[in-house]
């Protein structure tokens, strides 16, 4: 069991969120081509190695909120920026 | 010689089995052949088998990063079925459960394939109306789903003292898939590739494909390893849970995340439970192997991953849920957990397909694969060697992203 | 009885006041407080133990721990369980316990006629040979003649298991002497810190041996410590407690087998430390020659064990075999204990014989080895062996091993440490940690305590100061002399013959014969040879053996063992009951009910109660008495078509959402307009998925500017809430909207019918209800009933409905108004069966019916609900793409179906002709219209809704049914009724 940093309420245990998957590139304008819409919706970044990801605070503040993961060693890294 | 029998174990037994055949050859590593497998699990040495039997392609090389054998297919629960609902997959997995009863002989060597069938526990009227609708479809593609009655279940699994009339989710009925199967999954693994290096195709392990290599007109021609350059005519990509990191390398993406599906068993017991069961509402299911370990899964880990292990909170809950149908295993004792990468695309539904890279194609998406791999080899095989997906894999193509037209098979392992 | 033929008179840590009766295979022995089972099985002189898996041969206790692979048992009685190590059951008053794996008892065992064949059972056997004509003819038997212990059953009284938390600054697992220590100094320097031992009582290594520290006995100077950490109320001690499980984020799972508390039978802890200190000692492995599993075969640390802490000999004339200077001081004790000892076999040259042999008036053999033990059940002599083949056969009943330590690395491996081959120790030591985890003592890898000792103090003292402790002094203990390990690696004895039964993994009955067949055969990685062997594959996990195969594999490949490699050490340590697990968690906690404030009542009603998603319960019908299900449904949507019914819909779902941009906000997550909504009117959207699938319907009212009320499905409230928030943080996070789950805020009696506006004319109501003031899809506020409520006219019967919404506190007053206003004009409860069979007469949809994760609102008939002005909503683009392949879509369509008045179970498949092919569409609800007085159905059909008035035929297995295809909408389709 991980422990997660929720930016309002602290380190917590990974039992009170729920995962929200890899952050996704802002949702496309409408403009985009069929197959540049279908990449963003369905080709997700699958690194080995540290992954941007969401998670919602569902037992808690309910806050959305991102961490980098690392998909192997679960170690949990500052963002960048 | 090297042919397996009751006569042939107890004519070895004289000179104390000193002079059985390898499994598999070892041979120097060729610089080009007809077809390269990436990855020697139970989906890439099954291709490699059945292109050897049923195309006549044999200069072909199954590449393994670790160990033959090394990946889902060591890690799985064994289970085989077709009780699929939709119309695009149940001919595929009827296929296969087809193909798995007659593997013994088509490999000569004793999978210990068992066809002990499966009982879905039901325990609430949406399920019961999915799984009923189950039923009548499968019926269709010759998959039988067979309704019986609470009585008929305790009566079946006398161990199932859970789920009373007064218990949280009282048991209201259950399905018998009579197809449903068990076998030993290393087995499966070490008969196709027994076959396959018998029948010319050559299994490399610890040989590690580092980047695939393409062509100047953009087709694939070969792959970079740790042991050099090898080239190929056709490339097939079969590694779970690593396929978009051996795909990306040729600046190939694929609509699929990595995950980690854990498992677990508990401590061998005299024989307890003759059937799978599956319980779909609470999302656990459980075997007991011949050696009489009871062989338990339940959903993967929340998030991606490339770990093989168990997270606690998922584990927890899959314990949990059985003891509710199974109060007396609060005294049986786990003994050991895993867990195994796999990839799952998304719209849960595997790929068995040619790429946009010419010649170069991938075999993944695989969840509960292991049910999947004599017709996902089979199919993936007649794909290499016809250059067309066969007719039982063509809902399998990544040509359904294209037009977003999912195959939504809900349930595809148990979901709470 | 209280003393018996292989008990010492004196000394030990039993408590000899202390008797307890216990029962083995049906007799009855005696043992003492402080005994475990194998000590009190030894004690009386029972060797014979067990049964071996493959072949059946005779079989004793060979440890004394967690490492014992072969004395298994079967607890019976209260305590019920099987595959218990008798070195880990306690003694306790009324114990009852058997041998495993045999029939009718260890001593006469049917099944050891295996033994003959064995030469057909090599490793692998069943791949070659069950196959004609078929496996399953043999699986029963052979099922029947693995797995051990019988399960457990019903009959087990209801144990109690609980889970603990803890979370500290430190944990320490092991109390032997460096965890003992490491604990002192962590506890000294202000630390909150666990201590985890799996003994019965603190003292590791130190309470099987003679050590003296500081002068004194070892046990006076761990009993102060542990009266020290006793006495820090931030220590928490466990003994008796198995740490088998190292997570993320430096967790631990640990299994406390006896806590104090008598009304808690185990309890599993997890505990989570900023360090964690792994002080888990070694484990001693056995050495590879003939008949090696012989009952009296035991490991050297094991005798002592015996001999210094429960006061047992387990002979009486031993022989040493040993390839490190360990197993000396079992020589040593037993000189002490005058226990005559037949000679020591070292294999190590004389060279390499040190000081440990000093004082030893006891015959040594350098540079030998044994060949074979000899004795069936057993042991009764050795053959040994010089490096020139001399043989000499030495007589005794007991053989002590000592093949050397590997380090307990287990924990530091499941924690994702690495291991490295350390050829000086000839084992695997932790390398690299990968969370904040240290090894000190024997799992390092030093193996002698006096400087195990010294780094353990360094280590635990940077450990401390790393996160911020004063470390307090403490004084380093002074051992009595203690000899350097120097092992010479022995994997195997010289001069083993084909069909030796040289044992490298007792408990599966794994030979060297059978590693070396895998490797022939071609599996060569050590994970090959485990699966294709099955060795470390038992309850013991290999503890012993697995070294042993990978030095073994080394050796015949030419490789070293640390390019060998280890397999994976996964969780569970030792095994754990499921009970310890699951603590606390079943029933009603597992998933717990969500009521409504009418659930008592429906149930008072004789409601059949169905899960309704989300944990929500509701009545599916109410009967009365001697009335079928179909006729308790038709009597309540009679009610409902020509008179009024009334059901409690408070589960739906229900989100206040206010806001700036609170209405740009429902824009974007339904398919149709909300923008010219007006004030205290609503409308009916359809929710997509970003596949552009249909995820939830609902209707959402406009209170007043900027402020909205929606409802969504009861059992896909908490995803909306989920993917609202979602859209509103992520990518949405400049908009000012506020989202509130208010389904439990409001409660809502949904009065249907043609006499619906009389009940509420009868109750009492502030708000004009008339059709002109009050028009379909208005929501107005006011009192009703003398209750402040809201009233929304929406209807999912087709009728004329009000959804009066209370307060949670006035709902169950409201609706005993209502049943009491209702009386005259014969209003009835109506649940969940009958809100089916009228919605599915309107054709209105149902989630999990017709909305199969597959399906879009086009599909459904329902392409007026998506805007043309629209495109950026959610999933919308999704459609499209899809829709531009001009692939044929099942549609939404109605069904009369020609089946004598029988309901066609819901779900089946529409195929061409009737034929036994795939489908082209499916009956997605079937129900007995009470308008039409005939069953109906609806379904979705390829091109359906150009198919409407021909023929399809459905199939139900062997059953074809025809039915006549209709528009889907059964009753009312201009909706004059629900308007009026």
């Amino acid at each position: 069991m991980l422990t997660l940093p929720c930016p309002f309420c602290g380190e917590r245990d990974e039992t009170e969120f729920v995962n929200g998957g890899p952050t996704k590139p802002p949702r496309p304008d409408i403009t985009v081509t069929n197959s540049e819409w279908i990449d963003w919706l369905t080709v997700p970044i699958n690194p080995i190695g540290y992954v941007e990801e969401k998670w919602w605070h569902a037992k808690g503040c309910g806050a959305w909120f991102t961490i980098k993961r690392h998909t192997v060693t679960h170690d949990i890294a500052k963002l960048d920026g | 010689m090297g042919k397996f029998s009751a006569f042939t174990l107890a004519w070895n037994a004289l000179s104390h089995h000193q002079n059985w055949p390898r499994y598999w050859q070892n041979v120097p590593l060729a610089k080009k052949y007809d077809v390269i497998i990436i990855g020697a699990g139970g989906h890439g040495l099954a291709t490699a088998h059945y292109l050897a039997k049923n195309h006549d392609i044999t200069n072909v090389a199954v590449l393994e990063k670790g160990w033959l054998g090394g990946g889902n297919i060591a890690r799985n629960t064994v289970t085989i079925r077709s009780n699929y609902l939709r119309d695009e997959s149940l001919p595929f997995f009827v296929k296969s459960v087809s193909l798995f009863e007659g593997l013994a002989k088509d490999l000569n060597f004793n999978l210990m394939y068992s066809k002990r069938s499966m009982i879905d526990v039901i325990q609430t009227y949406p399920k019961m109306r999915e799984i009923r609708r189950r039923m009548m479809n499968g019926y269709l593609h010759g998959s039988s789903y067979n309704p019986i009655n609470v009585a008929e279940l305790r009566r079946r699994v006398p161990a199932l003292t859970g789920g009373g009339p007064k218990s949280r989710l009282p048991i209201i009925g259950a399905m018998v898939h009579k197809e449903a199967a068990v076998c030993r999954h290393d087995g499966v693994a070490w008969g196709y590739a027994r076959s396959a290096s018998r029948r010319g195709a050559e299994i490399h392990q610890h040989t590690e494909v580092k980047s695939l290599l393409r062509a100047a007109d953009g087709t694939i021609k070969g792959v970079e390893t740790n042991r050099g350059t090898v080239l190929a005519d056709k490339v097939a990509v079969v590694v779970s849970g690593h396929t978009t990191t051996i795909t990306e390398t040729a600046g190939l993406r694929l609509p699929v995340k990595s995950f980690n599906l854990a498992a677990f068993v508990s401590e061998p017991v005299k024989p307890l439970v003759d059937v799978i069961v599956n319980c779909p509402d609470l999302g656990v299911y459980l075997n007991q192997s011949d050696k009489g370990e009871l062989v338990i899964g339940g959903a993967p880990d929340p998030g991606q991953s490339f770990r093989r292990d168990m997270k606690q909170t998922v584990f927890e809950d899959a314990v949990v849920t059985m003891l509710e149908l199974f109060p007396a295993f609060r005294r049986l004792k786990l003994l050991r957990q895993w867990g195994g990468v796999l990839d799952i695309a998304h719209d849960a539904t595997p790929i068995i397909s040619q790429t946009d890279i010419p010649r170069l194609f991938v075999s993944c998406g695989w969840w509960g694969g292991f049910k999947a791999v004599p017709a996902g080899g089979y199919t993936l095989a007649h794909l290499i060697a016809t250059g067309q997906p066969h007719e039982v894999a063509t809902p399998f193509t990544l040509d359904r992203f294209r037009h977003l037209d999912f195959v939504v098979e809900s349930g595809t392992t148990t979901a709470r | 009885m209280t003393s018996s033929p292989l008990r010492f008179q004196t000394g030990g840590h039993i408590n000899r006041d202390k008797p307890i009766e216990f029962e083995f295979n049906g007799k009855i022995y005696t043992g003492f407080d402080g005994d475990t089972l194998a000590s009190a099985l030894l004690a009386n002189g029972i060797f014979l133990t067990a049964r071996s898996f493959k072949y059946h041969r005779p079989r004793g206790v060979m440890g004394a721990g967690v490492e014992e692979p072969s004395c298994l048992v079967e607890l019976l009685g209260v305590h019920a369980a099987g595959n218990h190590a008798a070195t880990k059951v306690e003694l306790r008053t009324g114990l009852r316990a058997k041998s495993v794996n045999c029939w009718p008892s260890p001593n006469f065992d049917l099944l050891s006629i295996n033994q003959f064949f064995s030469r057909l059972l090599p490793a692998g056997f069943y791949y070659k040979t069950f196959m004609w004509p078929n496996w399953h003819l043999f699986e029963t038997s052979i099922r029947r003649a693995a797995g051990l212990a019988a399960a457990p059953d019903e009959r087990i009284p209801d144990h109690r298991y609980e889970t603990r938390w803890w979370y500290g600054d430190v944990i320490v697992v092991g109390a032997g002497p460096c965890g003992l220590l490491a604990a002192m100094m962590a506890s000294r320097s202000g630390a909150r810190v666990m201590i985890v031992d799996d003994h019965r009582e603190a003292g590791g290594h130190l309470r099987a041996s003679r050590m003296i520290i500081n002068g004194n006995p070892a046990l006076d100077w761990v009993a102060a410590i542990v009266e020290e950490l006793d006495a820090n109320p931030e220590v928490t001690r466990l003994q008796d407690a198995i740490a088998w499980g190292y997570r993320e984020s430096n967790q631990l799972m640990i299994t406390e087998r006896n806590p104090l508390e008598d009304h808690v039978f185990q309890r599993g802890w997890k505990a989570r430390a900023n360090r964690v200190i792994l002080a888990t000692g070694a484990i001693e492995r056995n050495l590879i020659f003939a008949n090696n599993d012989r009952p009296g075969v035991m490991l050297a640390s094991a005798v002592q064990r015996y001999a210094n802490e429960y006061a047992v000999m387990p002979g009486r004339r031993a022989v040493i075999f040993t390839n490190n200077s360990s197993a000396y001081e079992l020589a040593h004790d037993l000189r002490s204990l005058g226990i005559d000892v037949a000679g020591i076999v070292d294999s190590r040259p004389s060279s390499a014989i040190g000081v440990e042999q000093q004082g030893l008036d006891m015959p040594l053999f350098a540079e030998h080895q044994v060949m074979t033990a000899h004795g069936g059940k057993k042991v009764q002599a050795v053959t040994i062996r010089d490096k020139n083949g001399v043989t000499t056969r030495l007589n005794c009943d007991l053989l002590a091993l000592s093949g050397g330590w590997n380090p307990a690395v287990h924990l530091f491996s499941q924690s994702r440490g690495t291991l490295a081959y350390d050829a000086d120790l000839a084992s695997f030591v932790p390398d690299k940690p990968s969370q904040q985890v240290i090894c000190v003592g024997a799992a390092a890898g030093q193996m002698n305590l006096a400087f195990a000792i010294v780094e353990t103090a360094a280590l635990t003292s940077s450990c401390l100061q790393n996160q911020g402790f004063t470390v307090a002094a403490v004084a380093t203990p002074e051992l009595s002399t203690i000899t350097d390990y120097n092992i010479h690696p022995l994997w195997k004895v010289d001069g083993l013959r084909p069909g030796d039964k040289a044992f490298i993994d007792i408990q599966n009955d794994v030979t060297l014969d059978d590693i070396g067949l895998a490797m022939r055969e071609g599996f060569d990685t050590v994970e090959h040879v485990k699966r294709y062997t099955t060795a470390g594959m038992g309850i013991d996990q290999g503890k012993i053996g697995n070294v042993n195969v990978i030095g073994n594999m080394a050796e015949a490949s030419n490789k070293t063992p640390g390019e060998i490699g280890t397999t994976t050490f996964r969780s569970p340590f030792t095994p754990v009951d499921f009970g310890s697990i699951a603590g606390q968690r079943s029933g009603e906690v597992v998933l717990p009910f969500r009521h409504t404030p009418i659930t008592k009542w429906n149930k008072a009603q004789g409601a059949v109660m169905y899960e309704a998603g989300a944990r929500w319960q509701r009545p599916g019908y109410f009967p009365v008495a001697g009335e079928t299900m179909q006729n308790a449904i038709n009597r309540e949507a009679e009610a409902v078509r020509y008179g009024v019914g009334v059901y409690d819909g408070s589960p739906l779902g229900k989100f206040d959402i206010s806001g700036r941009d609170a209405a740009a906000f429902i824009d974007l997550l339904y398919t149709n307009d909300f923008s010219d909504l007006e004030i205290g009117m609503g409308r009916y959207g359809i929710m997509l998925s970003e596949d552009g699938m249909i995820l939830d319907d609902g209707v959402t009212f406009k209170l007043a500017e900027n402020h909205y009320f929606m409802s969504t499905s009861t059992g896909y409230a908490d995803l909306v809430f989920r993917h609202m928030e979602y859209i509103l943080q992520v990518e949405r996070p400049s908009w000012q909207v506020w989202i509130t789950p208010i389904t439990s805020q409001w409660c809502n009696a949904t009065i249907c019918g043609p006499k619906a506006r009389d009940v509420l004319v009868a109750l009492g109501t502030s708000v004009d209800i008339s059709a002109e003031a009050f028009p379909f899809m208005a929501l107005r506020e006011g009192i009703v009933a003398d209750m402040p409520a809201r009233i929304c006219r929406v209807s999912f019967t087709g009728e004329v409905s009000f959804e009066i919404n209370v307060w949670p506190r006035h709902a169950e007053a409201m609706w005993h108004r209502i049943m009491e206003a209702g009386a005259p004009l014969g209003i009835l409860p109506i649940g969940s069966e009958t809100s089916h069979v009228l919605r599915v007469e309107k054709g209105f949809l149902s989630l999990g019916h017709e909305v199969d994760g597959t399906v879009d609102p086009f599909d459904l008939g329902m392409g007026w609900i998506m805007s043309r002005t629209k495109m950026h909503a959610i999933g919308r683009r999704s459609v499209d793409i899809r829709r531009e392949s001009g692939k044929p879509r099942r549609e939404l369509i109605g069904l009369l179906p020609d089946s004598n008045g029988e309901l066609i179970p819901e779900g089946a498949p529409i195929t061409p002709n009737g034929d036994r092919v795939a489908s082209e569409g499916f009956v997605s609800a079937c129900v007995w219209s009470v308008v039409k007085q005939r069953v109906i159905a609806l379904g979705l059909l390829l091109n359906g809704r150009a198919r409407i008035g021909q023929t399809v035929f459905i199939r139900d297995r062997e059953k074809t049914i025809k039915a006549i295809v209709t528009k889907p909408c059964f009753h009312d389709p201009q909706g004059h009724r629900l308007r009026g």
